[in-house]
């Protein structure tokens, strides 16, 4: 049976259909950054364990870094890049919130921090302390300590959705 | 180089497993890291993402059909999984992490033949059975006898794990499971043990699994028959199951050490479970 080693895809990336010619075993997380550009997208671990590729697919948070694009095709996808990048344009208030808050030091997971946290506002549960925690516990920061990441998630459902609960600390 | 075929009927999935470097892919969790790390000796992945019925989760009069694609995710947020199956569901949607558990499936935790694993404990409380198809038919094993063997050694070649029934407990039948692990539920178990028990004493079914207690996750026979005398032979149970441990020591804990957490795991798993069957937390 042959099999061919690259194929045309069409993927639907941040709200945009985008053709890609991709060899059929490459991970999301190669074809998202050396094909598309979309450098948001970080390498940490390699072995699904630090978070810092999360990327959201079908409105869930995967890791790019043990997805195959191929297994992504005809599947909406989005990146930080999909909220705002350009500086002189106004901020999405995830990013904000993260802003205000002192959420990054290094910045490095960041993007992998903000789509689960994207993940979890969206999908509109009612936001404890708990509930976040849980939401990040696949994305590790070694900076911040996570106190003000959490700060700022709390912050930014607040802004977006007028719900956060300020109870419920980590069990 | 390494390529990727999905195909998208049983008898092309065959046709593609007959090669002999060739691996089968689904969540992919266990997979795809060592693939990108380039520790994967093969050609050829095989994605089962596209057959028929990969997705399925559906319930007849007496069991649950779990297919092979079946997530984490997908099964915790299943409502009759709460209902009949309500530890099996809690574990499901608490370990790993969000992002694992939209990929990672309840099947694949089985069928890689891990030696700490959170869900098999469990299965082996609720007597699953994986149902393993080939191009010459289907065979079912139980999932304490697929897990005795390390990996995919109970695999024959050219089989692939279609999925799992998992039957309907009795309405009486409880199952509570406690682990010790080093970064709370984003990594694997030290030790976990589930216990299962019926209500009514002296009870006919008592499951006691463990993981971490031996090299493979497996059932103490021993324990469970102390249990089944009643809830006031505890300590007798416990102190079986310490004895028959025979941990493996390694970097996350002593064998002296899982021994005692075996014993604590336990004697909090069957404090719950004694409680709920008496009625207390209902």
């Amino acid at each position: 049976m042959m099999l061919p080693d690259g194929r045309d895809v069409t993927l639907m990336v941040n709200g945009t259909a985008t053709e890609a010619s991709v060899p059929s075993g490459e991970f999301l997380l190669d074809t998202l950054r050396n094909r598309l550009g979309l450098l948001s997208v970080k390498e940490g671990c390699q072995s699904a364990a630090c978070g810092s590729c999360t990327v959201l697919v079908d409105g869930k948070p995967r890791l790019a870094c043990i997805t195959l694009t191929l297994d992504a095709v005809g599947v909406p996808a989005r990146t930080v890049e999909s909220l705002s990048t350009d500086l002189g344009a106004a901020m999405h208030p995830l990013q904000e919130a993260f802003a205000r808050n002192y959420a990054t030091q290094c910045g490095f997971c960041a993007p992998g921090m903000l789509m689960s946290a994207l993940a979890v506002i969206e999908s509109n549960t009612e936001l404890t302390e708990a509930s976040i925690r849980r939401a990040l516990s696949g994305n590790l920061c070694r900076c911040t300590g996570y106190v003000q990441i959490v700060r700022a998630i709390a912050d930014a459902s607040e802004r977006m959705n007028g719900c956060h609960d300020q109870g419920g600390a980590e069990e | 180089m390494v390529l990727y075929a999905k195909p998208s009927s049983w008898v092309e999935a065959f046709e593609l497993l007959r090669g002999d470097s060739s691996v089968v892919k689904v969540g992919g969790c266990d997979l795809l890291p060592r693939y990108r790390q380039h520790m994967l000796d093969t050609n050829l992945i095989v994605g089962l993402n596209l057959l028929p019925g990969v997705g399925d989760l559906r319930m007849d009069s007496s069991m649950a059909w779990v297919a092979a694609g079946v997530t984490l995710g997908d099964f915790s947020e299943w409502a009759p999984a709460s209902e009949y199956w309500p530890t099996l569901a809690a574990v499901a949607g608490t370990i790993a992490s969000p992002a694992i558990r939209n990929a990672g499936t309840v099947v694949g935790n089985v069928v890689q033949g891990w030696t700490r694993t959170d869900i098999v404990p469990i299965l082996q409380a609720y007597d699953a059975r994986l149902v393993v198809r080939s191009a010459h038919g289907e065979r079912k094993v139980s999932v304490e006898e697929y897990s005795s063997t390390l990996g995919t050694g109970e695999l024959r070649s050219g089989e692939i794990v279609a999925g799992m029934e998992l039957p309907i407990p009795p309405p009486e039948y409880r199952v509570a499971y406690r682990r010790f692990s080093l970064r709370k539920m984003a990594s694997l178990p030290v030790v976990g043990v589930a216990v299962g028990v019926e209500s009514n004493y002296p009870s006919r079914h008592t499951r006691v699994s463990v993981t971490g207690g031996r090299q493979m996750p497996t059932r103490c026979g021993e324990a469970e028959l102390e249990i089944a005398r009643g809830a006031e032979r505890l300590a007798e149970a416990s102190a079986q199951l310490c004895k028959w441990a025979d941990p493996v020591e390694d970097c996350h804990g002593s064998a002296a050490f899982r021994r005692h957490m075996v014993g604590v795991m336990f004697g909090r798993a069957a404090a719950e479970v004694v409680r709920s069957a008496e009625g207390v937390d209902s």
